[in-house]
């Protein structure tokens, strides 16, 4: 028996009072101290996936008792590890990126230090726990956690209205959780089990547990808790001024790695658990998530806050996730989750990018009065570049192959289900990217291109704790959109075992 | 050996990686070494063609899709490959003279080879998906240096300051000109995607091979797509992405605005790489589509469309050559036109009993139009940076001061027009012979039109730039002293050798050409015998009398521009009206794109912003946040003064609201606590629950 997994969550715990003690010492630079914790839960993945042998069956678990409820899991597989993977790399890289942008939210205070960093590690621990939970109530209590440190962060060091910002985040999200919590209770109630396999296993033997009409109401329940956190048209309203007014680094992470867990989520618990009755439901969800791609990019297309624009930009990112899940195909599937990859490294360098350059222009955020930075940040500007390029879905990028799965799945529905709807759906689909590339290249060009404005000549590149997790994050984006390999063959395995072929 | 057409694409790619390394030891170093890599390319593309077996050089990419990246050593790809990286080369020596002093070169030379890469990839590509890598590639390059520039300083804008139609400005800036070229071809990569998506989604595999294998099996793709009514469609989704990368009409607006970026690289994208893209995978695609949709009796929809978008768009783009103030403009709208006439042969294959005419014609066009339109825009480079302007009613007169790069332009220019010997005349003529052929009437008449137009234009061109006396903005530097010369060397031969290899090509044309055709036909050897074994066409009568009338229609078009531009002085219009205004605002079209595209969309997008977003959602967030607190307040919390409080609710409901708003910011905390219970609360529930059911 060995204690990786346990140690991946562990490790944060035990660093949340570390950082805080440590923090009267090193005052800002106990960011450096988070982000070397983290990278032990980075390894402690990394170890795991390496030990689950093969990596078309490789599923690893560590199991403890949690009378009464069940069994309290950790699980590694095929769909879980590359999603952990990135929420590690995530979370140490923006810790280090917190350094330089938190000295100058925070300025001299220890205690602040000890206390965003401390609640820095608490939400990472929600965010892996989430992620590796095989027992629904322990998934609901991680997903919880999640939720808590976040909603502190944005309250305590915030922008704008952030009281008032982060409650109704806090209240949003926090709803659409114990929707959620219904759903999960009426499954464990009906099955008489919570944790997942046994739920699967109950329901494959014994199908009548649950009839197909109340199967229907649990994965609306579900869906509907889980599009709130995906912020689906219509459920998205916390997200922009959450993203728009949370300090940088944790719009980042926001953006980057929790989000998408709630496009995880589904996977994991509502399609593992209910294919059919999600497939019925899967034309709604796509039209729907159409409409979030295309709303969202509208919305981006006419800011002049940066962040604004990207945080709109997620809520778009959102609805190619769950276009991908509605396909059900495991191409749509594994793109879902692909997507959820290179819209962290793509959303991650760009808000560490806003981040950058909001330091010099001390908090300025407008782009009309940016301009021709390209020359005076030549690492930032590259990366933004390469990020922008992953949102675009262009070729040697991520998020290249994500979006080609997630829309060729698509198409795959279309043909082989002979339905009009959802030819037309696909083609919409692909038709939304051309916004993304408008917006994107809007921005870029009222950022680094152009004249230089006044207030920008006294620019410089940014400090290495901002360019180093940069440039990283810029090697994992192409790597992977010329080498998608290690990714796709995990999730299309995947794919296949829940929706088949 | 086996990999060795891998390093075709590759070499240029390690070029452009090295180059940020070479800079940082020596600035020469990274010229030269830029440069070295393209010729390297160049020597291993020649090498290919005439040592290594025909085949596809594959190696496994992404199993779980079954996806293999290849390279595939076949006429066609081997015949563009050559071409492509000959003519870069030769761009690329022009470049180190050239671009001697300006700023950004480390970016210069990565994206140029980058470019050449990208292009020489998706010419090389076995299958549409890892031709599609190419394909954007050379997408981002060309925006990249288009807006090489993008300090967006007056001088490098393309277009006459302050111009405007229908409110629209119509002088573009460097930064602007790439964003628009990048946005536009992906308008139509959008549709070509939509294909590929279409393609894979029936047929399992991207592999042309394949592809093509695959049509003459039940159940395949062709027929799949055919039973859900979606083959033309999908076909016609296809020609989408060479409208909008080879510039056709709807979407050629890009391309007389990339002259933004520096000469040579307008030369690069006209001659060697970009436009030239969407034509070589019409020449890839059209066979596979020819097969497939003649099972299906559906050949003409297709074929027509690609004939008549290129008759049109050769037509347009005529027009408005024969009024542009900038030399580059001119080159870029022939260009345009240029294609248009290769995309016209290409689609009168299809429409014809013998597809390879068309379909010959049209690329030997394509190889014609490469060589004269790098030299011209190389010698015009020259021209521009020596007279320090980019308007011709500028030049005047500069013959004199440099005979060898007016003749350069003058024999590209010949070759443009279609006047024989040169290589042009021939290829241009077999496009129209073999529409005459296919009996498209008016498509011959519309490419006699602009044969007619084309060589007015060249004409044109060349009379106000280097015949007549010298422009008074020339005269003050000639008064100091300051005589506009001849290009250095390095400059100077790329343009005259291209030139020359024009005429060359031309006199030697009937000796090859039938060869060339022979080899050419061998692409369709893997295919089912409908395409291949049909015989050279010889020289008939009626050959002669269209060989006749096209030359006549060029001379014609010749006599009008020497009569109009070489014999009298130039003097520019002072205003663009009538049919003059016309085609000087591109018939509107740049203008109206702007106004229903551009301006609608942003339009949209606000309104939804004020009326929706603003108007519903940021108002229901935090009043569904209030309900909420005051709901769980007043239900959780045993609290006596909530019912105190809720007395003063209905006594007065402002107060109420005042109270809940000073609550809402004061008590966060606390009600967070208490919305956080709610959870734990339904958890023990729960587990009570269970442990009463166990």
């Amino acid at each position: 028996m060995t204690f990786l997994l346990i140690g991946a969550i562990v490790v944060p715990l035990i660093s949340v009072p570390v950082v805080f003690l440590s923090s009267s010492l090193l005052k800002e630079k106990t960011g450096y101290v988070a982000s070397a914790l983290s990278l032990i839960s980075l390894a402690a993945l990394v170890a795991t996936g390496a030990s689950a042998s093969s990596y078309l069956s490789g599923v690893y678990t560590e199991s403890y008792s949690w009378s009464p409820i069940g069994t309290f899991g950790l699980r590694v597989d095929n769909l879980s590890l590359p999603i952990l993977l990135t929420i590690a790399l995530m979370v140490t890289l923006i810790a280090m990126f917190s350094v330089p942008y938190m000295r100058q939210r925070i300025g001299d205070d220890p205690r602040r230090y000890g206390l965003y960093y401390s609640l820095y590690m608490l939400y990472s621990l929600g965010m892996l726990g989430t992620v590796l939970a095989t027992n629904l109530i322990e998934f609901y209590l991680f997903f919880e956690i999640m939720l808590v440190p976040s909603f502190f962060l944005i309250a305590e060091w915030g922008y704008g209205e952030r009281d008032k910002i982060s409650l109704a985040y806090f209240i949003w999200t926090h709803v659409g959780a114990l929707v959620l919590l219904v759903g999960i209770l009426v499954t464990g109630f009906l099955t008489g089990s919570t944790d997942m396999d046994s739920v699967v296993n109950n329901l494959a033997t014994n199908p009548s547990l649950i009839s197909s009409t109340v199967r229907l109401a649990v994965v609306g329940a579900m869906c509907f808790g889980l599009f709130v956190k995906i912020a689906q048209f219509g459920l998205h309203a916390w997200l922009p001024s959450a993203y728009a007014e949370a300090p940088t680094p944790i719009s980042a992470l926001l953006s980057s790695a929790m989000t998408g867990i709630g496009g995880y989520a589904i996977v994991r618990i509502v399609m593992t658990i209910y294919p059919s009755a999600f497939q019925t439901l899967s034309p709604i969800f796509a039209g729907w998530a159409l409409v979030t791609m295309f709303y969202g990019s509208a919305m981006a297309l006419v800011q002049d806050d940066v962040k604004r624009l990207l945080a709109y930009s997620s809520m778009s990112q959102m609805g190619y996730i769950l276009f991908g899940l509605a396909t059900f195909t495991s191409f749509g599937v594994s793109g879902s989750m692909f997507q959820y990859i290179s819209n962290a490294t793509a959303k991650g360098i760009l808000f560490i990018v806003v981040g950058a350059i909001m330091l010099q222009f001390r908090g300025e955020r407008s782009m009309s009065k940016m301009g021709g930075l390209a020359g005076k940040m030549p690492i930032t500007a590259t990366a933004a570049f390469i990020g922008s390029l992953a949102l675009m879905g262009f070729p040697t990028t991520n998020g290249f192959f994500s979006e080609f799965l997630l829309f060729q799945g698509g198409f795959i529905r279309a043909t082989s289900s002979f339905s009009d709807y959802r030819i037309i759906v696909a083609v919409l689909g692909v038709v939304a990217t051309a916004f993304t590339a408008g917006y994107s290249l809007l921005a870029l060009r009222k950022i680094f291109f152009g004249p230089s404005s006044a207030d920008s000549a006294a620019v410089k590149e940014a400090p290495w704790a901002i360019t180093v997790p940069l440039m990283v994050l810029a090697i994992v984006t192409i790597a992977l959109g010329i080498y998608p390999t290690p990714v796709i063959s995990r999730f299309v395995a995947f794919g296949q075992s829940i929706v088949g072929g | 050996m086996t990999y060795i057409p891998w390093l075709i694409w590759t070499l240029p790619l390690a070029g452009a990686l090295l180059t940020p390394v070479f800079a940082r030891i020596h600035s020469l170093l990274r010229d030269y070494a830029a440069v070295g890599f393209s010729l390297a390319a160049a020597a291993v593309a020649t090498f290919t063609a005439f040592g290594v077996p025909r085949g596809d050089y594959e190696i496994s990419w992404v199993p779980q899709l079954s996806l293999n990246a290849g390279v595939l050593v076949d006429p066609l790809s081997m015949f563009l490959v050559n071409i492509v990286a000959w003519i870069s080369f030769l761009i690329m020596v022009y470049s180190l003279q050239y671009m001697k002093a300006e700023f950004g070169l480390t970016r210069y030379w990565f994206f140029m080879n980058l470019f050449i890469g990208n292009m020489l990839l998706l010419v090389l590509a076995d299958n549409l998906l890892m031709m599609f890598f190419g394909w954007e590639g050379v997408g981002l390059c060309s925006y990249a240096l288009i807006g090489h520039f993008y300090h967006d300083e007056p001088e490098h804008w393309v277009g006459t300051t302050g111009d405007a139609a229908l409110g629209v400005p119509q002088a573009y800036s460097p930064s602007h000109a790439g964003m628009k070229a990048f946005v536009m071809t992906r308008i139509g990569d959008i549709a070509l995607l939509i294909a590929i998506f279409l393609i894979f989604a029936t047929a399992g595999t991207f592999n042309y091979s394949q592809l093509a294998t695959q049509l003459g099996k039940t159940g395949s793709w062709a027929s799949t797509l055919s039973g859900l009514g979606l083959l033309v469609p999908t076909a016609l989704l296809f020609f989408g992405g060479p409208i909008g990368k080879s510039a056709q009409f709807p979407l050629q607006e890009w391309l007389p605005d990339a002259m933004a970026g520096p000469t040579s690289v307008s030369a690069l994208i006209h001659a060697a790489t970009m436009v030239k893209a969407g034509v070589f995978l019409v020449g890839r695609m059209g066979p596979i589509f020819f097969l497939a949709l003649l099972q299906f009796n559906q050949v003409t929809p297709f074929f027509g469309t690609v004939a008549w978008i290129g008759a049109f768009t050769a037509f347009l783009a005529a027009t408005q050559a024969t009024v542009a103030r900038e030399i580059k403009k001119v080159l870029a709208y022939s260009t345009v036109s240029q294609i248009g006439y290769m995309m016209m042969g290409l689609g009168v294959a299809g429409l014809s009993a013998n597809f390879i005419a068309g379909y010959s014609a049209g690329l030997l066009q394509l190889m014609s139009h490469a060589i004269f339109k790098a030299s011209l825009f190389l010698a015009a480079g020259w021209v521009i940076h020596a007279t320090g302007t980019r308007f011709m009613d500028q030049m005047g007169g500069v013959a004199k001061a440099m005979r060898l790069t007016s003749i350069a332009m003058i024999f590209a220019g010949l070759s443009l027009m279609g006047i024989p010997p040169f290589s042009g005349f021939w290829t241009k003529d077999a496009i129209l012979s073999a529409t005459f052929e296919s009996s498209q009437y008016i498509l011959y008449a519309m490419g006699l039109g602009t044969v007619l137009l084309t060589a007015f234009y060249t004409t044109r061109m060349l009379g106000i730039t280097f015949a007549g006396k010298a422009s008074k903005h020339l005269e003050e530097p000639q008064k100091e002293g300051n005589h506009n010369s001849e290009a250095g060397l390095t400059m100077l031969i790329p343009y005259l050798a291209l030139a020359v290899a024009s005429l060359a090509l031309g006199v030697l044309y009937p000796l090859y050409s039938g060869s060339l055709t022979n080899y050419l036909m061998g692409t369709f050897q893997s295919l089912p015998p409908i395409l291949s074994g049909e015989s050279v066409p010889g020289l008939s009568t009626t050959d002669i009398i269209l060989l006749a009338a096209s030359t006549s229609m060029a001379a014609i078009g010749l006599a009008l521009g020497y009569v109009r531009y070489f014999r009298r002085a130039y003097e520019a219009p002072r205003q663009m009206k009538g049919l003059r205004g016309f085609l000087w605002y591109r018939w509107y079209i740049d203008a109206i794109y702007y106004r229903v595209f551009v301006g609608g969309l942003t339009w949209a997008s606000r309104g939804l912003y004020r009326y929706i977003e603003q108007g519903i959602w940021d108002r229901l967030s935090p009043a569904v946040a209030r309900d909420i607190i005051d709901y769980t307040s007043a239900s959780g919390t045993l609290d006596s003064s909530v019912v105190d409080r809720g007395v003063n609710d209905v006594a007065s409901a402002g107060s109420r609201l005042s109270n809940l708003l000073r609550r809402f910011q004061s008590g966060v905390t606390e009600q967070y606590v208490i919305v956080f219970a709610i959870g734990i609360v339904l958890l023990l529930v729960y587990m009570i629950f269970i442990i009463g059911a166990r």
